[in-house]
C-alpha cells in the first residue's frame, strides 16, 4: 500500500476473513480484505448484496453475534489506533463502540427504539460512556441542532414514528456522532431515503466531517453517492477488494470490469456520459459456500482470461495509474476496451 | 394515522383517551374501581362488624331490615362480610400478580435475550412447571404449607408466572432481531442497559395486559384454594371460603352463595375487560 504519510494509520485491516459455518458448508462472506484508513479520510466501500462490505464492518466491531452470526469464524487482523480488535474481549470492544467508532445503520425506522423519545436515545449514547444525565440531555439538544433539526427542545420529546424518514436518519447520525468518534461507519445510511433527502443527508455529512474532523467509512451500493462524499473508493465483490483508489482515478481510469459494470449501471454519471442506455451486469453473484477458485467476478466478466478462472488475482498498484490506485485483475481492462473500440 | 402523527407528544393522556374510548374497557375499569373503593371503604362505613356473631339474627333475607343483604348462618352481616372478603381476595390477586410479573418477567427477559444455553435451560424449566396442571400444583403446595394470606399469595404467584415468562420470552426474542438492539450494541451499551433501558419499555404493553389477566386468574385461584379449605381460614372471610360455607345452605338460603359468586364474577370480568382494552390501547402506533 502506498502510505505516504509516516504517521500510523487510524485503521489498519490485514487479511480479514469471515466464514459462517452452515449445514450446507461454510459461507465465505469475507475472504482476505486488507486496507488502511488515515485519520480524517473518507472511504466509500461499494458492492452489491453479499459482497461482504457490511459483514466485514460488523466483524471489526465484534457485532456479528448480534446480527445472527453467532459462531462466525473471524481471522486476520484489525488494528484501530494501534490496538488489535480481533479477539478482543467484550468490555474492551464495548468501550470503543460508540465512543471511538460510531455507527449509523441503514434503516432509521428499525434502528431507533420505537418506545423511547429521540432525546432519550441520544442521551443514552452519551451516558453509556460516562456522561452525567443532565449534561447528556443538554448535549442531546446541541446534537439535534447540529444535525439540522429545528426546535430541538420540542423535538427531543418526540418518538421516532413522529419523524419523517430523513429526519430519523438525522437523529441516527446525531447518535452516531454523539461521542465525537474518530471513525464513523455509515452502513448504507441513505439507501432508504428519497433522492432529494439523500442529497441533504450527504451535505450534512460533508459538513459534519469537516467540523468534527473524523474519518468515515461509507458503505453503499451506489457509485453516485460515493462520488459525492468519498476521497477513496473501494469496490468489493465476493468478499474481496477488486479495485481501490482515489475517486477520480477509479471513476475515470477504471481498471476492473466489475467497477465498469457498476459505473455503467448508474444513470447520468460521469462514466456513463457517452452512452444513452443503462447497462446491467449479466449473471448472478457467486454462491459463497462454493466460491469460484479464481477471480470471483470472472463468470460474469466478458473480458475474463483463462487465468481468471483458476487463480485469484492479487490486489496491486496499477502500473501506469495514479498513486494508490490498486486493482485485482489478470486482464488489462484499458487495452481490452481499446481493442473492442477498434474492432 | 395522520392525527396520531400530528398529536403533541403526551403519550400518557393519549393512552388514557384511547383506552376509555373503548366501551367495554371503560366499563371494566369503572367496575373494578367501584369494587376496590367499596372493599376499601365499605367495612369502615357500615355499622356491622363482619366477624360479629348474632345468633338471634341468622339467615335474615336480603333487603329486609337493617342488614341490607341479609345475614349468614351465624347472623353476621353479609354485606360487611363480602366487602371485607373482597379486601383479601383483591389484595391477594394484586400481590400474586406482582409476584408472577416479577418472576415471569425476569425469566422471560433473560431467556429471550440470552438465547443460548441460559435461555434454553430457563425455558425448559418453564415447560416443566407448565406440565403440572396448575390446580394440582397449587393444592400440593397449599397442603405442604400452613394456610394464610402470605402463603396463599406466594403459592398463587409461583404457579402463575410461567405464562408471563413464555409471553415475554417470545416478545424479547422478536425484539432482539430488530435493528435497534444491534444499534444499541454498536453504541457500546452494556447488556444490563439494553435489557432494562431498551427492551423493558418495549414489553411494557404486553406486561400490562398480562398483569390484568393474571389478577383475574389469581382471584379465581384464591377462590378455588379457599373454597377447598386451604387458603384464607375462617372466621376471616374471603370470597372463596364464603362460597364453601354457603353450599351447606344453598337450597334454603341461596343468596349466601350468590353474593360472593357474583363478586368473583364481577371482579374477574372487570379485570379481563381492562386487559383487553389495554391490549388495544397500548399499541404505540394505535390508530383508533
Amino acid at each position: 500500500m502506498t502510505t505516504k504519510d509516516t504517521t500510523a494509520p487510524l485503521l489498519e485491516i490485514r487479511d480479514l476473513a469471515v466464514h459462517f459455518p452452515t449445514p450446507g458448508g461454510a459461507v465465505r462472506a469475507v475472504n482476505g480484505v486488507s486496507y488502511t484508513l488515515r485519520a480524517g479520510e473518507t472511504l466509500g466501500i461499494v458492492g452489491e448484496s453479499g459482497s461482504g462490505k457490511s459483514v466485514h464492518v460488523l466483524a471489526l466491531l465484534g457485532l456479528l453475534a448480534a446480527r445472527g452470526g453467532a459462531g462466525a469464524i473471524v481471522s486476520g487482523s484489525v488494528r484501530f489506533e494501534g490496538q488489535e480488535l480481533i479477539g478482543r474481549d467484550e468490555p474492551a470492544l464495548r468501550a470503543l463502540r460508540g465512543r471511538r467508532i460510531g455507527v449509523v445503520f441503514q434503516d432509521p425506522m428499525s434502528s431507533l427504539n420505537p418506545v423511547l423519545t429521540v432525546g432519550e436515545q441520544i442521551a443514552e449514547a452519551l451516558t453509556s460512556h460516562g456522561l452525567g444525565r443532565a449534561a447528556a440531555t443538554r448535549r442531546a439538544l446541541e446534537l439535534l441542532e447540529l444535525v439540522g433539526i429545528r426546535e430541538p427542545q420540542r423535538r427531543a420529546r418526540d418518538y421516532p414514528h413522529q419523524f419523517s424518514g430523513g429526519m430519523r436518519q438525522r437523529v441516527m447520525i446525531a447518535i452516531g456522532i454523539a461521542c465525537e468518534p474518530k471513525l464513523l461507519i455509515a452502513d448504507e445510511p441513505t439507501t432508504a431515503l428519497d433522492v432529494t433527502v439523500q442529497a441533504q443527508v450527504l451535505d450534512l455529512m460533508r459538513d459534519l466531517r469537516k467540523k468534527l474532523g473524523m474519518a468515515m467509512i461509507w458503505i453503499t451500493h451506489d457509485m453516485g453517492v460515493v462520488a459525492g462524499i468519498a476521497e477513496t473508493v473501494q469496490v468489493m465483490y465476493g468478499g474481496r477488494i477488486l479495485e481501490r483508489g482515489p475517486v477520480r482515478a477509479v471513476f475515470h481510469d477504471t481498471r476492473n470490469a466489475y467497477t465498469l459494470g457498476l459505473l455503467q449501471s448508474l444513470p447520468g454519471a460521469a462514466g456513463a456520459a457517452h452512452r444513452s442506455r443503462l447497462t446491467s451486469i449479466p449473471g448472478q453473484p457467486p454462491d459463497m459456500t462454493r466460491p469460484p477458485p479464481g477471480d470471483p467476478f470472472a463468470p460474469r466478466n466478458r473480458f475474463a482470461t483463462p487465468r481468471c478462472f483458476e487463480e485469484v488475482p492479487p490486489l496491486a498498484q496499477v502500473p501506469d495509474g495514479a498513486p494508490g490506485h490498486l486493482v485485482a485483475a489478470w486482464y488489462d481492462l484499458r487495452a481490452a476496451l481499446a481493442a473492442e473500440a477498434a474492432a | 394515522m395522520s392525527a396520531t402523527i400530528l398529536q403533541p407528544a403526551l403519550p400518557g393522556t393519549g393512552l388514557l383517551a384511547r383506552f376509555l374510548r373503548r366501551r367495554m374497557a371503560a366499563a371494566g375499569a369503572a367496575l373494578v374501581l367501584l369494587l376496590v373503593l367499596a372493599c376499601l371503604l365499605g367495612p369502615a362505613l357500615l355499622p356491622f362488624d363482619p366477624l360479629r356473631i348474632n345468633m338471634r339474627a341468622r339467615f335474615l333475607l336480603p333487603f329486609s331490615g337493617p342488614h341490607w343483604l341479609g345475614t349468614d348462618e351465624l347472623g353476621r352481616d353479609l354485606l360487611a362480610r363480602v366487602l371485607s372478603a373482597g379486601r383479601y381476595s383483591l389484595a391477594i390477586g394484586c400481590l400474586a400478580m406482582l409476584l408472577s410479573l416479577l418472576v415471569g418477567g425476569t425469566v422471560g427477559l433473560v431467556a429471550g435475550f440470552y438465547q443460548g444455553r441460559i435461555g434454553a435451560v430457563l425455558m425448559r424449566f418453564v415447560d416443566g412447571m407448565l406440565c403440572f396442571p396448575s390446580i394440582f400444583l397449587l393444592l400440593t403446595l397449599a397442603a405442604l404449607t400452613s394456610p394464610g394470606i402470605a402463603t396463599t399469595t406466594l403459592i398463587i404467584g409461583l404457579t402463575a408466572w410461567m405464562g408471563v415468562a413464555r409471553l415475554i420470552q417470545a416478545e424479547v426474542r422478536a425484539l432482539c432481531e430488530r435493528d435497534f438492539v444491534t444499534a444499541a450494541r454498536a453504541l457500546g451499551l452494556r447488556d444490563s442497559r439494553i435489557l432494562l433501558d431498551e427492551l423493558l419499555p418495549n414489553i411494557a404493553a404486553p406486561l400490562c395486559v398480562a398483569a390484568t389477566l393474571i389478577v383475574a386468574r389469581a382471584i379465581l385461584l384464591e377462590s378455588y384454594v379457599s373454597y377447598l379449605g386451604y387458603g384464607i381460614q375462617p372466621p376471616v372471610a374471603s370470597w372463596g371460603n364464603m362460597l364453601q360455607k354457603a353450599q351447606q345452605y344453598f337450597v334454603s338460603s341461596p343468596w349466601l352463595a350468590i353474593l360472593p359468586g357474583l363478586m368473583i364474577t364481577l371482579a374477574v370480568t372487570g379485570f379481563n375487560a381492562i386487559g383487553d382494552g389495554l391490549r388495544d390501547a397500548l399499541d404505540p402506533r394505535g390508530t383508533r
